[in-house]
This record gives C-alpha cells, structure tokens and sequence, in this order.
C-alpha cells in the first residue's frame, strides 16, 4: 500500500491539476484495449474504453545502465470516475516479468518491494507513479530500452477494463540503484535518517 | 516590430484576438475551471487598472496557431536550432514530436517534463511559450512536398552570413519572462530532442515591451528606435501571416541576425538617425506624424527644400506595404548583445512571420537590400527558415497533420 508521503503527493497532485489543466488531459497515449496507436499522443477513451487518464509516461532507457535487464516506467493515472480503481497488472512485451513497486520504510530502511492488490487510484483522484515512489518495473528485459524510443505497456485495471499506454523512453534521470536493485520482493536500498 | 499587442493604439489584446487565439483550446480549459485563454494573475509591475497582457501571463498550448507567434514578446527569447541526425526518419521525427508535445504543454502550463528532477523549477505565469520550427530538410526526410510558403531567401547584397547562426532542420522559440525559465523549458526539449536532433546554434535576444509603469508598448531596438510600429493587426494581420487550405493555421518564420554597428550609429546627430527611418526617435511617430501610429504621408515635402519629409530611402517608407502591393510581414524583434575579446556584437533577431517567404519576404527585403538608407550600419549575419506547423490540438501533437499520414 502506499506510504502516507504517497498519499499525500498524490493529494497534492490532485490539487495541482484541479487547480489547473484539464488541458492536459489525455496527453500521453493513452488509447484503449491492446491495440497501441503509436500516433496518439492522448485521445479520449472510446465507448467501452477504460476512463482512467494517463499524463507524463515514461521509460527509463537502459542504455549505460549497471543492470541492462531492468528498467522502471512512471506515470500519473488519472480516475475522473466517482469509484475507485485500482491498477492490477502492467505488462510489457519485452519484458519477461512486471512488476508494480512501491517503496516503503519498514525497521528504519527504505525498501522498495511489490504492491500487494495493485495500485489504487482513488475516485476523482490521481495515482502518482514516479522516480522514489510506485512505480512499474519491468525485469527480464529481451532487448535494451533506447532513448527516443516509444514503448508500448498494457495496463490491466480492476474494472476489468485494459488500456495500452505509449511511453517514450528517456535517459537516466538519476542514480539508477533507486529503481535497479535486485529482483527480489523486497530489498534495502537505503537507511533513512541518514 | 515585436509583434506586440495587435491592437496598435492601446496596451490590450483585444477580445475578438483572444478569442481567435484560444479556438479549440478554450473549451478545454474553460472545463478545467481556468476559465478562458490568458490566465495572468501576477502583474506586479501594473498599477491597478491599466491593462498588461505582456508579462506575468500563463498562456494555452492549445489553438489553431502555436503560440508565440503572435503573442507578446515578453522580456526573454531563445531560438535554438537543430541538425537531424541520419536516421532520424518520419517515424522518428513523429516520436519526437509526442515527445515535445508532451514537454511543451506541460512547462506552459507550469508542470515538469516527465522524468524532471528539478520539476521545482517549472512556473506558471511566466509567460512562457515555445514555438516550433521544420527546416526544409524535415520535408525531404518525411517525403512530403515541402508547402509552397517555404522557400529559402536568396542571397542579399549586404549579407556576410555566418553558418553558425544560419541554417536549421529543426528550431525551438523559447520565449518567457524571464532568462532563467527561457533557460529551463529549453534545456528540457534540448535534451529529449538529443537521439533525434543535437543543436545546430542558439540564438538568445532580449525584449522590453512594457514601460516604467508596466503598460505594453512597441519596444526599442538597440538603435533606441521604436521597432515595430508597423505591424499588421486584424484582418491584415491574418492574411499575412496564416496560410491556408491544407496548411491552414500555420505560417513561416525568417529568422535574420542583423548585426549593427553602434559605434558608428552612435557618431550621426538625431535628425540624420530619423531621416533614415522615416520616423521620430521620442516616440516613434513617422516625421510626417505626431503619434506613433500616425499613418506616413508620403507626399509630404519640405517648405523650404522641396524635399520628401520621409526620404525615398527611408526604412519606413521602402518597407511600407503601399510600396509592396499591401504585402507585409509580422515582425517580432529580439535584440541581442554579446562580448568577445573584449569587444560587443550587438544587433537585432528579426524574425519575420508570413504565410509566403517567397511572396512577401523575400520581395520587400530586395527592395531594403537594393535602396535602404539603413543598410550602411546594419549586415545580416545569419539567415534562416522555418514552416511553422499549425496549433495543437488537444489529444494531437505537433505536425501530426504532416508527419502521421505520411507514405
């Protein structure tokens, strides 16, 4: 479950984006059920299509990384719906595993591990996936990430509802242990307090 | 001639013009409760009740025209071009623009790029809007026919261009204001645009289109004179600068580095200065004039010498659309400074917005290259142009219209 920091980041988000711009909603690709429409930076979800917006998602490529076999996506997804949803499942064709992490302070350390039951996404709210934060990782990569490439994810919600989400891949932002440590379902990244 | 506000006898954007501006956007942020086209709430330099749509503004990325264009030329401007790299095809260039499309509605709304570790740095109300530019190698490497309006300018009598400001495949017109937030926005898109395109040459310029008392004004260029004057507005305004048909809402941009020699300018009293121009240094008004968008008389002549008020050779009048068949360009001056070795390169940005560089540009700058008294203290040093695709839609990215459907 996400943290109370998360909670609150998301909170925040929210603020932010009702304050402003629904402008930018549907921005990044967001296109329903499977078929990824590379041309479609953002539409409107079609009948029968899953509600949840997607703004800001990425990739971070691989490209000069330590472990050339992980990477991690990010994203805001957007729930205009008056019910909560939740983000069950993402995958990625590339990538033998996927996994939804989130980081977590558990005996004093920084961990990051996978969501147990998937990510919410509260009604008329936002889930804020994000470098320190939930994020999506994709383990058993076949091939490198490139930088300016756009990849396809499949995200799976609990309405049901699938949607494909084109993300551009985009270079290292930061130090890539955050998001690159070892498979394993929960690990120590770093010490807090520190 | 910034293209400052388009109403020239008042600081304000008329309605009729944000309206025009917002089009499709506006629906979209009317919904999302900001509740029309400019959103400026700081206006720190205006007293209250007089009208600033210069500074301090949060403008929509959405409309049938990019913005920056004919928004007002707000205190700093950065105009960087780019070289695409070999492989960078159609396709690619498509991933590009989502990627830019992405970044560009996100800093103008004040929110970080993806991926952003300083997103603290992102602002709204600042003015802030980025403009982007396809050299005539886009078309060739799409395959697409490159649109009529676009065409290079011929070579000049009075050009020494250099190629480290000319040329382009692609342009970013980052313009806020501020240096720091001009800064920031493009170093977002220079990155994201590095697998596609490195930078070719950057070109900074600087603008003061607001007065002691924070009210829009034309502007000066580092001549002192009033520079802008003469731009379109309204009707003429959109005949000059949109095409249209297939390309409707898009437009050109011819950018010249105009070198100026100051020490020199410096040396002539003012009434040899405002004989060149054809205008008043105080305020810009024509010679035959008192107010600054006092139309020229033309016929005028001198009591006493017989001679026309406003020289035959006087900028005002050689680029006057009556001596053009009404044809005009929308200027937007930037004006820059730099030192090296101890010495300034200065001059202006001129950058010039029309539906036709063959048709309009290059025409009335044969006409100043051939007979403008103006030309024996300014030398353009750097040259080059740019379709300007239309605006963005909501949901769609630029040059969509030209990149997507491609064969």
């Amino acid at each position: 479950m996400p943290t109370a920091n998360q909670i609150q980041k998301v909170e925040d988000m929210k603020t932010r984006i009702l304050a402003g711009l629904v402008a930018l909603m549907g921005l990044l690709a967001a296109c329903s059920s499977g078929t990824p429409k590379a041309n479609t930076p953002g539409s409107s979800p079609a009948p029968g299509a899953s509600p949840i917006v997607i703004e800001g998602a990425w990739v971070r490529g691989t490209e000069g990384a330590k472990d050339t076999s992980m990477s991690a996506a990010f994203m805001h997804l957007k729930n205009p719906t008056d019910k909560g949803i939740t983000l069950l499942k993402a995958s990625y064709e590339r990538a033998g595993k996927t996994e939804l992490h989130e980081m977590a302070m558990v005996d004093g350390k920084m961990l990051m591990r996978e969501v147990s039951g998937g990510i919410p996404i509260p009604a008329g709210g936002l889930a804020d996936l994000g470098p320190g934060g939930m994020h999506i990782m994709l383990m058993e990569l076949t091939g490198p990430l490139k930088v300016g490439e756009e990849i396809p994810i499949v995200l799976t919600f609990s309405d049901g509802m699938t949607m494909t989400v084109m993300a551009p891949v985009k270079a290292f932002a930061e130090e890539e242990d955050h998001y690159h440590g070892p498979a394993s379902s929960s690990m120590p990244l770093m010490t807090s307090g520190g | 001639m910034p293209n400052t506000p388009p109403e020239p006898h008042g600081p304000a954007l008329s309605r009729r013009h944000l309206l025009g501006l917002a089009g499709a956007g506006a629906t979209g942020l009317a919904v999302g409760g900001v509740g029309g086209y400019v959103t400026g709430r700081a206006r720190p330099a205006a007293p209250v009740g007089s009208a600033n749509n210069v500074i301090g503004q949060t403008y929509s990325p959405f409309g049938p025209y990019q913005p920056g264009i004919i928004t007002p030329v707000p205190a700093a401007s950065s105009l960087v071009a780019f070289t695409l790299l070999p492989d960078t095809d159609r396709v690619a260039l498509g991933r590009l623009m989502r990627l830019w499309t992405g970044d560009i509605v996100a800093l103008m709304a004040g929110k970080a790029v993806a991926g952003d570790t300083t997103p603290e740095m992102a602002q709204r109300a600042v003015s802030l809007t980025v403009t982007v530019g396809f050299g005539p190698q886009i078309f060739a490497r799409a395959g697409i026919p490159v649109p009529p309006g676009l065409a290079d300018i011929p070579a000049m009598r009075h050009d020494a261009l250099r190629d480290d400001f000319s040329g382009g495949d692609l342009l970013v017109l980052v313009a806020a204001d501020d240096p720091t937030t001009v800064a920031y926005a493009r170093s977002k898109l220079v990155r994201d645009a590095l697998p596609f395109a490195p930078v070719r040459w950057v070109q900074d310029g600087s603008w003061r289109g607001i007065d002691s008392e924070g009210r829009a004004i034309t502007g000066r260029n580092l001549f002192g004179q009033v520079d802008g004057t003469g731009n379109p507005t309204g009707a003429p305004l959109d005949r000059t600068v949109w095409m249209t048909g297939e390309h409707a809402g898009a437009t050109t941009l011819a950018i010249r580095r105009i070198e100026m020699d100051i020490p020199v300018w410096d040396t002539l009293n003012r009434e040899r200065q405002e004989k060149v121009i054809g205008r008043r240094l105080s305020n810009g008004a024509p010679l035959t004039g008192t107010h600054e968008f006092d139309a020229l008389d033309f016929a005028a002549r001198d009591p006493e010498t017989a001679e026309p008020v406003i020289a035959l050779d006087a900028h005002a009048r050689l680029s006057h659309p009556s001596q053009h068949d009404g044809k005009q360009i929308l200027r937007r001056g930037l004006n820059y400074t730099y030192f090296s070795d101890g010495k300034a390169s200065s001059g202006l940005l001129f950058l010039a917005f029309q539906a036709s560089i063959p048709d309009q540009f290059t025409p009335i700058q044969q006409t100043l290259d051939a007979h403008d008294a103006l030309n024996e203290w300014t030398t353009a040093i750097g040259s080059a142009v740019f379709y300007i695709p239309r605006g963005l839609e909501e949901g769609g990215w630029l040059g969509q219209q030209l990149l997507a459907n491609a064969i």
